[in-house]
């Protein structure tokens, strides 16, 4: 079963995500702080990363950068899931390496389903 | 009391953060409204099922509002877009599938002419989207029941080319060179709207090197014609 680590703070969005990933047949695990995040992935390495820009104590940038300086975690494909839609973080996402960029409210979750499918497979 | 001016630029970025939480909420209705129809938490009745997906196409437009308001006000500043690789005949395909049961519940036939070859654009996916999905929901909204939106893709030798046909209400002659501005209404309009779709839509398609031009006859329907430049 492949593995996606959610990162977001939202409560609410969190648990949908949650709810609909597992009944895709994905292993779900959530973080929202850099602590959480630091012990999901000293736990296990997820296949895939759905990663919200605005986080309690780290930006979502900060998050990718360190995401991809690190060699265990480097290749994990980055998708940002975010409501942010500026080009400027676009762009910024994008060029630190994201896989895809998709705003929240312009996607169903079956869309997102689609798309980690399209990145690993299912 | 304390009165205090804030500067253009901290008014935009105002709205943006409030547009931000706001889109918040609406993701979360898009995403539950979409697993209730689908069953996710036990069967619905029929009129369950049906309010539901009214209730989703209501979100719909609140996020194709936001998603238009924004695009409109962030206009004043520079702009820079990712550009990947868009396969157009399924992109497209996918849009239109989110209007199969608005299509139905208006009693509309929605075809689509796709082609055949594999036609790629560079652009922003998300701007792309909207764009399409705006003149797709306009040519909808302004149709009357039972006659057809016909959306075909084709292209020439430099650019992809997609038109939407409507047999609605169409623009009286001399509005049409008023289309595309900002907060323009038909005068022959009995729908809601607050006339930034187009403006937006427009701004979206020239932002991806593309152009967009309507022809409408009054009471026949119109055309709106999208090209974007081709990949090649």
């Amino acid at each position: 079963m492949k593995k996606i680590l959610i990162i977001e703070d939202d409560a609410f969005l969190k648990k949908i995500e949650s709810s609909k990933f597992t009944k895709s047949g994905y292993d779900v695990t959530t973080a929202m702080t850099k602590a959480d995040i630091d012990a999901s992935l000293a736990a296990s390495t997820p296949d895939i990363i759905l990663l919200d820009m605005m986080l309690p104590d780290i930006d979502g940038e900060h998050v990718l950068q360190n995401l991809k300086a690190d060699n265990k975690t480097k290749n994990i494909p980055v998708i940002v899931f975010s409501n942010l839609s500026s080009d400027a973080d676009m762009k910024k996402m994008t060029d630190a390496g994201a896989a895809a960029f998709m705003i929240k409210s312009n996607f169903t979750l079956d869309e997102v389903v689609e798309k980690i499918h399209s990145l690993i497979g299912e | 009391m304390e009165q205090s001016s804030n500067t253009p630029q901290e008014k935009i970025d105002f709205f943006l953060l409030t547009a931000h939480e706001l889109r918040t909420s609406l993701s979360a209705m898009k995403w539950v409204f979409k697993m209730l129809t689908d069953g996710d938490y036990g069967s619905l009745s029929p009129e369950q099922q049906s309010v539901i997906e009214q209730a989703a196409q209501a979100n719909d437009k609140m996020v194709t509002l936001l998603n238009n308001t924004m695009t409109a006000i962030k206009n004043d500043g520079v702009i820079t877009y990712a550009k990947l690789p868009v396969h157009l005949p399924f992109f497209i395909a996918e849009i239109i599938k989110e209007f199969t049961s608005e299509s139905i519940q208006k009693h509309i036939t929605l075809t689509y002419h796709q082609s055949p070859t594999p036609l790629i654009v560079m652009g922003d996916e998300a701007r792309l989207r909207i764009a399409i999905h705006n003149v797709i929901e306009n040519a909808i909204k302004y149709s009357p029941a039972n006659t057809e939106v016909n959306v075909a893709l084709t292209s020439d030798e430099h650019n992809a080319i997609l038109t939407v046909q409507d047999h609605g209400i169409g623009i009286p002659k001399d509005q049409l060179p008023h289309l595309f501005e900002r907060f323009f209404r038909a005068g022959n309009s009995t729908e809601t709207g607050t006339g930034v779709g187009l403006y937006a839509t427009k701004l979206m398609v020239e932002q991806q090197g593309g152009t967009i031009a309507m022809q409408s006859q009054e009471y026949i329907g119109s055309i709106v014609t999208i090209t974007l430049p081709l990949f090649q």
